[in-house]
């Protein structure tokens, strides 16, 4: 089964939120507990405190109605009235004096004997009080029941100064108006049972019955408290016996209270505690997302994001803050294992710098070997090329790379072809090396390029196997100068024989020259001889040319190097040039910088242009355009010279033996002077190309190195 | 909140200060009259009065008082207010602009009489013997009642009983022996006032009692006789004392002689200059008769009195002794 994921966010907040809640709950359960009883303990002690202030209570009613009585019987008019025998005032008065005090009666009986009640149809005539009878004087409270119910009624003496002259009653009537007030100032249910029955109650008159029944089915009533259900209601009954009525019964009062209050008060107190739990535990949500964001998930994240930073390559970071907890243990572990990465990476960076500095001196190596090197793995793939290697195939692969040995193969000649093929399998099969050498046709007129290679075994790691290396050489260069060394041990011989000769030849050619021109003055000039003498001594002299020139060529003079302007060589070639070219209708261009300066043999390179351009002029016999020109390329260690005609140009052949000493193509021609050009340009450290295009004209490229400084 | 507050008690105002202008109105429909007289005079004495008033003006009237016991302070603040002055008091000294209307007002002093006594009288008049007869019977009927019963707090009254009891043509004996006579026969109405009290006929709470009292006494019928002032129409129709006093009647106090001298004073009307004038059936004085003869009050002498022997007379009165 899949996992689920649910985030760390998540598991704490509902972990604390559980906690927090649990805790709730319980403390909830408990205090609502702890509030029922203590409710239930403070009901009991209220209803304890009610038993005791109804006694108070009713002490101070008395206290009260004897107050009252006395204040009554203390009233001037009273007195006055009585006194006096106004008794209808007196009737008036204690009327007055009762209206709306809630009193039920207020009487005064005279001395005389003459009742004077406040219910006037009781008023009398009685007899006269005995004035012996010393509890006249008394002031008393007494308790009386009968059928017109329960009353309790204070009696005091009035008296004129002194004297006796009547007593007063006041009388309040303990009925159910009463008993609701007195309920009321209690704030509990008030009930006075007499004997069998409930004579006055602020009960209801059912709850009153109940009560009857309880009163009536207990005879034993003494002083307690007990339960009583009045309907759905359940109250506290307490029981006081307060004191005797004047027949001697007790008087009993039931003091009610009604548990519903309580019940109320923890159902109160309960909702209360539930709309408390219900806020602790929105608070206990919002304390838990606020520490799991502040205490946990901030700092988790900080983690994070710190793996991120690390992970994305700064393992420099490290994280600041952290406290003396488990999570600032893991952010001290972080950041340690920051630091160990970080060492290790630089470890790392650094053998990485070393292999890469490796690599690319291995790389340098074979990109600077002109010697191509290419790695074959054994399935007969081209895993690397150097740069040697591309540039020699570029002609004929556009890239070696991941190239397979058939498709290398293809584009070779067959002759090469077969012999790479069978160093391959001979290394590959007996572990021998062989050397071959291919060809490649570069087409064009190019020529071939000629490699030489061989190959070698590519071993892996542990020594095994891996593929072959092929290392080939590119050998063109080599032939090409094995020819040249060849032709040129051939010209040299040339030379040396045709300077020896010259050298012997000169001698007699001067003897000749010297008889013959004895001879020219010895005949005359109409003299038929004379014409031969003549052309002796002209060929002489030419012949005697042909020597100085070979001479020079086999025996150059000796060099004078310095800088000069360039126009200081070629104006004097030009000007010497000048007839010549007019006469074969040529016309010469020079172009080069003005300022141009040459590091030469001035006079050497005189005789190089001077050739050159003769050269040109005797190619072209219908007239044409030479074109030189002097130019330093930027950059560039040498001088570029040009020395351009129009002729009819030269084939290949000729193209390739023009600077053989003695080539010539004219008839009258010594084939000296482009050997001596050449050699005058090697003499200078350059190289010379001809360039040729059948009627299309000549083009002699020559480049000279420039002066070195220092 | 508040302006609501504020504009239900601007309302409230609004409508007490309407109620009291429709009340003002209907006030101003009645006679207001200040009474301004040295006698005490008491609620119901009021209440005959404005009786009396309103059926001769034909007019609801108002009525208040004022006692002139100190002339220098006499002032009258209400310059609309009709004023029955006793007569002898300079209105001047009360209201400068005003003018005596034609219109006065008598109070006699009699005595009235309820309850079994009225069976025992036969006659228009007594005479004091008879009075004490009367009144020793009705005691012996009750011996725990008093069957008598003054304002002798009130200094007219004492006064009225100095004008009517101070000299029995009938008395020979020497005042110091006089308090061995019967009290009807003493010659001092202080000695005879003292001994009904010593004889427990008349009341001894008389001594404290004021005319409010008194006739309280009376009304209540704890006493059958009680003397006081009326208004002089009751003397003239025995009904209207009865419809005031219950079954009752009104009889000139008893003299020594029994003849019928019943002291009387006079109220007159001083209205605004003003106003226009007064409207009411003119009151003619009232005449003596061959029953009766009336003592008209002096207001300068009875005051003097009262300034000079009153407190004698009083002390007299409670002591016994002359």
């Amino acid at each position: 089964m899949k996992n689920l994921y649910i985030s760390l966010r998540l598991k704490v907040i509902i972990l604390l939120f559980l906690l927090i809640s649990s805790l709730t709950l319980i403390i909830n359960e408990s205090s609502t507990s702890l509030i029922h009883e203590k409710t239930r303990e403070i009901f009991q002690q209220r209803l304890e405190l009610v038993r005791e202030s109804i006694k108070s209570y009713w002490q101070s009613e008395k206290n009260q109605l004897l107050n009252n009585a006395m204040l009554y019987a203390e009233s001037e008019k009273i007195i006055n009235f009585s006194t006096y025998g106004l008794n209808n005032l007196l009737q008036k008065e204690i009327e007055r004096l009762i209206a709306k005090t809630g009193f039920h009666s207020l009487d005064v009986t005279l001395r005389s004997g003459q009742f004077i009640s406040s219910n006037k149809e009781e008023s009398r005539t009685g007899h006269p009080l005995d004035m012996n009878d010393t509890s006249m004087n008394l002031s008393l409270i007494e308790i009386k029941y009968d059928n017109a119910g329960l009353f309790v009624t204070a009696q005091v003496p009035i008296h004129k100064q002194g004297e006796f002259i009547g007593r007063l009653s006041l009388s309040r009537k303990l009925d159910d108006t009463r008993m609701k007030r007195i309920a009321r100032n209690l704030q509990a249910e008030a009930s006075i049972a007499i004997k069998e029955s409930i004579v006055t109650s602020s009960l209801s008159d059912a709850s009153r019955q109940e009560l009857s029944k309880e009163h009536f089915r207990n005879s034993d009533r003494k002083e307690d408290i007990f339960r009583v259900a009045f309907g759905k209601n359940i109250y506290s009954i307490g029981r006081v016996i307060l004191e005797k009525t004047v027949e001697g019964d007790p008087m009993i009062i039931y003091l009610g209270v009604s548990q519903e209050k309580m019940l109320s008060l923890v159902e109160h107190a309960r909702t209360q505690n539930l709309s408390v739990t219900a806020w602790i535990l929105v608070i206990a949500l919002l304390i838990s997302i606020i520490f799991s964001e502040k205490v946990l998930i901030s700092r988790i994240r900080e983690l994070r994001d710190g793996a991120n930073i690390i992970a994305d390559g700064d393992l420099g970071f490290q994280i600041s803050s952290f406290q003396g907890d488990e999570l600032g243990n893991l952010a001290r572990s972080f950041n340690r294992m920051a630091s160990r990465l970080k060492q290790n990476s630089d470890h790392l960076q650094h053998y990485l710098e070393r292999i890469e500095k490796m690599a690319n001196y291995i790389q340098n190596i074979l990109g600077s070997l002109r010697t191509c090197v290419i790695t074959w793995n054994l399935a007969g793939h081209i895993e690397t090329a150097n740069q040697a290697a591309m540039h020699e195939f570029s002609e004929l692969y556009p890239s070696l790379e991941g190239m397979s040995l058939k498709s290398f193969l293809k584009k070779l000649r067959h002759s090469s072809r077969t012999e790479l093929l069978r160093a391959w399998r001979l290394r590959k099969n007996s572990g021998n090396d062989q050397q071959f050498e291919i060809e490649i046709d570069l087409g064009n007129r190019r020529g071939n390029k000629v490699l030489q290679g061989e190959f070698s075994a590519l071993l892996d790691n542990e020594q095994k196997p891996y593929g072959l290396i092929l290392t080939l050489s590119n050998i063109t260069q080599r032939k090409i100068i094995e020819q040249q060394l060849y032709h040129a041990d051939k010209l040299s011989s040339i030379g040396q024989l045709a300077a020896s000769v010259a050298h012997e030849i000169k001698n007699p050619l001067a003897s000749i020259k010297t008889l013959g021109q004895l001879l020219q003055e010895e005949t005359e000039a109409e003299d038929t001889r004379r014409e031969y003498i003549d052309v002796i001594v002209s060929e002489v002299n030419r012949l005697n040319g042909v020597v100085e020139q070979l001479l020079k060529y086999a025996k150059p003079e000796g060099s004078s190097f310095g800088e000069i302007e360039f126009e200081k060589i070629i104006k004097p070639v030009i000007s010497l040039v000048h007839h010549e070219s007019e006469r074969h209708q040529i016309v010469l261009s020079t172009d080069y910088p003005p300022d141009l300066k040459v590091f030469v043999d001035s006079e050497k390179l005189k005789q190089v242009f001077l050739n050159l351009i003769f050269n040109a002029i005797q190619a072209m016999t219908e007239g044409g355009q030479v074109k030189i020109k002097a130019f330093k390329e930027a950059d560039s260690p040498w001088t570029s010279f040009e020395i351009e005609d129009t002729g009819s140009g030269m084939p290949q052949e000729t193209v390739d033996r023009v600077f053989e000493p003695f080539f010539t193509t004219r008839q009258r021609g010594t084939g000296l002077g482009l050997a001596i050009v050449k050699k005058i340009i090697d003499l200078h450290g350059g190289k010379i190309e001809v360039t040729s295009e059948a009627q299309k004209g000549t083009r002699f490229k020559f480049y000279l190195p420039n002066k070195q400084e220092g | 909140m508040k302006y609501l507050q504020r504009t239900v008690f601007l309302l409230v105002i609004a409508c007490l200060s309407f109620a009291g202008s429709v009340c003002n109105l209907a006030a101003q429909t009645h006679d207001r009259i200040k009474i301004i007289s040295r006698i005490d005079f008491a609620p119901p004495l009021f209440e005959m009065i404005r009786k009396s008033y309103e059926q001769k003006s034909g007019k609801p009237c108002h009525i208040e008082f004022q006692p002139a016991d100190d002339l220098e302070n006499l002032k009258n603040d209400d310059p609309g207010i009709l004023l029955l002055v006793e007569e002898g008091i300079n209105p001047a000294l009360l209201a400068p602009d005003y003018s005596q209307a034609s219109f006065s007002l008598e109070l006699v002093w009699l005595l009235a009489v309820r309850g079994e006594a009225l069976k025992m009288i036969d006659t228009p008049t007594l005479t004091l013997e008879k009075f004490a007869q009367l009144v020793a019977k009705l005691k012996q009927t009750n011996p725990n009642h008093f069957p008598w019963f003054e304002p002798l707090c009130s200094k007219n009254t004492l006064r009225n009983f100095c004008l009517l009891l101070d000299k029995n043509p009938a008395s020979t004996l020497p005042d110091q022996s006089i308090n061995k006579k019967a009290f009807w026969q003493r010659s001092k109405a202080a000695s005879i006032l003292y001994g009904a009290i010593e004889n427990e006929l008349l009341n001894p709470f008389s001594f404290e009692a004021d005319l409010a009292l008194a006739m309280n006494v009376f009304s209540e019928a704890d006493a059958e006789f009680v003397s006081h002032w009326v208004p002089v129409d009751y003397l003239q129709n025995r009904q209207l004392a009865e419809n005031e006093m219950g079954k009752s009647m009104l009889m000139p106090f008893p003299t020594f002689d029994g003849s019928a001298k019943i002291p009387r004073m006079r109220f007159n009307m001083w209205q605004p200059v003003s106003a226009k004038p007064f409207t009411a059936h003119a009151f003619s004085v009232t005449n003596a008769t061959d029953s009766f003869s009336f003592i008209d009050q002096n207001f300068a002498s009875e005051s003097a009195w009262i300034k000079d022997k009153y407190a004698e007379q009083y002390d007299s009165m409670i002591m016994g002794e002359l």
